[in-house]
């Protein structure tokens, strides 16, 4: 006997693998969303990240009809989906070859200096762009998909403390990114 | 929990103790309420962080992709009665396109056998003709002659 608690989705999964439209629109509703924002935030692209989500609940259409309960969760099954499409996406953009390599280092503003002049969204947006992709993962999973740590290091085939160790740098560097727009935040609402 | 432990968890997870491993939640809540001003302290910079991250909200679903994903979707399964019904739906769409076929043939041979049969009327008659030509001409070249 399984101690792992029952799968909130389970009962949905079914009913959408037998085709009930119903259930179709529930689950829709359910984790469109959730997938949409997860690929928002670790790809930093609106239509990238449609693209994901479009595919990830594709997959989750063939895969409902065959869905084993008890296995994983499907929620958790439909973020490794998205985790794997979004770091595909993630891979191609490194391999693309450059238009023109640069010769020297570019003079401009330090990425953070460009935080300045946008909107304070568009500034955490930013700097969560700006993260190294482990550390962004980590705390997209924890923070905005709401994962516990224990599931969150499993979808990122890590230990708990590793995820910690990520999370902690990932705040401390999004702190240091956003600490002046944060004084400045705190001024307005004295 | 040492208070270094609580410093750690809340410099990883948040001001949000709900967000924290579930293990460690009722240790962490129990030194909160012992060091209030302390813990308070230690949360509210955690906090400040939490705040600035809700403001990064993604757009709802556009309706578009919605409708995407939707036409994707698993169709409902038909009973044993109306796969069966449209099954004979389609052979009887079949035998009907076949009926329709064979009629078309039937109709498309009678033609071609009655227009074979005017064909050879009129060769017939045409090569009538050529004879009594031919006989009439020879007839008058004897006359001729």
């Amino acid at each position: 006997m399984s101690n792992r608690p029952p799968d909130p989705d389970a009962d949905l999964v079914i009913r959408v693998g037998r085709g009930d439209p119903a259930a179709v629109q529930a689950l829709m509703a359910r984790k469109l969303p959730r997938m949409l924002s997860l690929a928002r935030r670790m790809l930093g692209d609106a239509s990238e990240a449609e693209d994901v989500a479009q595919e990830v609940m594709v997959r989750a259409w063939r895969q409902a009809p065959t869905w084993q309960p008890g296995a994983a969760r499907f929620d958790s099954w439909m973020h490794r989906v998205a985790l794997n499409l979004c770091y595909d996406r993630l891979r191609r953009q490194r391999e693309r070859p450059m238009a023109e390599p640069p010769d020297q280092i570019d003079p401009g503003p330090a990425p953070d200096a460009g935080l300045m002049g946008m909107e304070i969204k568009d500034q955490v947006e930013a700097a969560i762009a700006a993260l190294p992709e482990r550390q962004r993962e980590a705390i997209v999973l924890c923070h905005y998909q709401e994962l516990g740590n224990i599931e969150a290091a499993a979808l990122m085939e890590i230990s708990v403390e590793a995820l910690e160790s990520l999370l902690s740098r990932g705040r401390r560097a999004l702190r240091l990114l956003l600490n002046p727009l944060n004084n400045r935040r705190l001024e307005g609402l004295a | 929990m040492t208070p270094e432990r609580f410093e750690q968890l809340a410099e990883a997870y948040g001001s949000d103790l709900r967000r924290w491993p579930k293990t460690e939640q009722a240790k962490a809540e129990q030194l909160r309420q012992e060091r209030p001003v302390w813990a308070r302290q230690c949360l509210d910079q955690a906090a400040d962080l939490d705040d600035l991250l809700g403001l990064y909200r993604v757009e709802a679903p556009s309706m578009a992709l919605r409708e995407r994903v939707v036409a994707m979707a698993p169709r409902p399964q038909r009973s044993l009665l109306s796969k069966l019904l449209g099954e004979w739906r389609g052979w009887g769409m079949g035998l009907a396109a076949a009926g329709l076929a064979g009629l078309m043939v039937g109709i498309g041979s009678v033609s071609l056998m009655m227009a074979d049969q005017s064909t050879d009327v009129t060769v017939a008659s045409a090569l009538d003709g050529q004879s009594v030509y031919s006989e009439a001409v020879a007839f008058g070249a004897e006359e001729t002659l």
